[in-house]
């Protein structure tokens, strides 16, 4: 059973116990953090009830970029990578969007989301051809939030239910 | 004097006597080669008619399914399940034009069912297979024509997709709607012979020719 409590991380390896239904990929300007807050205030309730793992929240050392992707691939389901026209020209959207590919499974498993906020900021070359959930398009914001939790709550197969081709 | 020794019906009479019936007289082989002449005239006609038929074969077939069909069929009900009425298949700077005319129209008034992107796309979903499932099971495809979507590299692959649709059930399964005209600009091929396949509809920009515009819309949507 999931619990509201931040979870931190002490030393290098990850204590976290949870599965968090997405890790939370955005820039570091003021504008993006207040975006980040609001959708994580309204996903993180009732009736939706995600649990987002938010960096600037949950990581200690947000330099040490090991435990970032182990928490990514293991302790994360998706990766929600909320895009501006900063974050565009930061290092650590490729980097997380390289993380959390997983090329053999993308089709099925949906794991990458991007979020837009910015009008014309592209995503990266390896997600642009991804469906993204676009927050400037004021005719369809009653539509983009039920959308993302649809694509948020879909269910992940495990890796033992993969079948690995063998040569 | 000569006695006839068999057989035993003209023993011990004399050859004088000997008085043989007509059909000892006849022989055999002749008769045998009419009856096989007349036997193998009839095994060559059968063969004959066999080999005809043999050659024709598809022929009869055929013409046996003319006079079969000449019954109407009955329509099947269709096997597949469409989720959505139509899919409307538009450039983003049009969604104001789809959502202001088209979807106040076609979802409140005909109560039919949209696929608009921005409202029906899963995120995180591969953009061409978003649009191929979601063509898939819709009942008709609305293509909305304007200088954006000639230009825009998706909405080519969506008129694409529409035109595989033509191509497996149909010329009524899409219907073009032309919000600007782009008959006389460069356009690519499909959209080209897209043109050639369907008639379509223009939009008039009065509010005189909107009843016009909505009545032929609805018909070519049964």
């Amino acid at each position: 059973m999931p619990d509201n409590k931040i979870t931190k991380e002490y030393g290098k390896r990850c204590e976290v116990k949870h599965n968090y239904d997405a890790y939370v990929s955005h820039g570091s300007s003021d504008r993006d953090r207040q975006f980040v807050r609001m959708l994580a205030n309204i996903l993180e309730q009732e009736p939706f009830n995600f649990h987002l793992f938010l960096p600037d929240e949950n990581l200690i050392d947000k330099d040490n970029n090991s435990i970032i992707s182990e928490t990514i691939k293991h302790k994360c389901n998706r990766l929600l990578l909320v895009m501006s026209k900063d974050y565009a020209v930061d290092k650590m959207s490729d980097f997380t969007v390289n993380v959390a590919l997983d090329i053999p499974n993308c089709r099925r498993d949906r794991k990458i989301i991007p979020v837009i906020i910015d009008r014309q900021c592209g995503l990266p070359v390896m997600i642009n051809h991804l469906t993204s959930a676009d927050f400037t398009i004021p005719e369809a914001l009653t539509w983009v939030l039920p959308r993302l939790c649809a694509a948020l709550r879909a269910p992940i197969s495990k890796p033992s239910q993969i079948k690995r081709r063998t040569t | 004097m000569y006695v006839c020794l068999s057989p035993d019906k003209w023993k011990t009479k004399t050859v004088a006597k000997f008085e043989p019936e007509k059909y000892e007289c006849q022989s055999a082989v002749g008769s045998l080669v009419v009856i096989g002449i007349g036997l193998g005239c009839l095994a060559g006609v059968f063969l004959l008619i066999a080999f005809i038929v043999y050659k024709g074969r598809y022929h009869i077939k055929h013409r046996m399914l003319l006079v079969r069909s000449l019954q109407p069929y009955d329509r099947l009900p269709d096997g597949e399940d469409f989720v959505y009425d139509a899919f409307v298949a538009h450039h983003v700077d049009n969604r104001l034009w789809v959502i202001n005319h088209l979807l106040p129209f076609l979802e409140q008034q005909r109560k039919l069912r949209l696929c608009i992107h921005e409202r029906d796309f899963l995120p995180g979903n591969f953009i061409a297979d978003n649009i191929v499932k979601n063509i898939k099971v819709s009942r008709k495809v609305i293509l909305l024509f304007s200088v954006d979507f000639v230009n825009s590299e998706w909405c080519l692959f969506e008129a694409t997709t529409a035109y595989n649709r033509i191509i497996a059930e149909g010329a009524s399964s899409v219907v073009i709607i032309m919000l600007e005209d782009i008959r006389h600009r460069p356009v690519d091929n499909t959209i080209r012979n897209l043109l050639l396949a369907i008639t379509y509809i223009e939009w008039e920009n009065d509010r005189n020719g909107r009843p016009e515009f909505f009545r032929k819309l609805l018909d070519a949507l049964q």
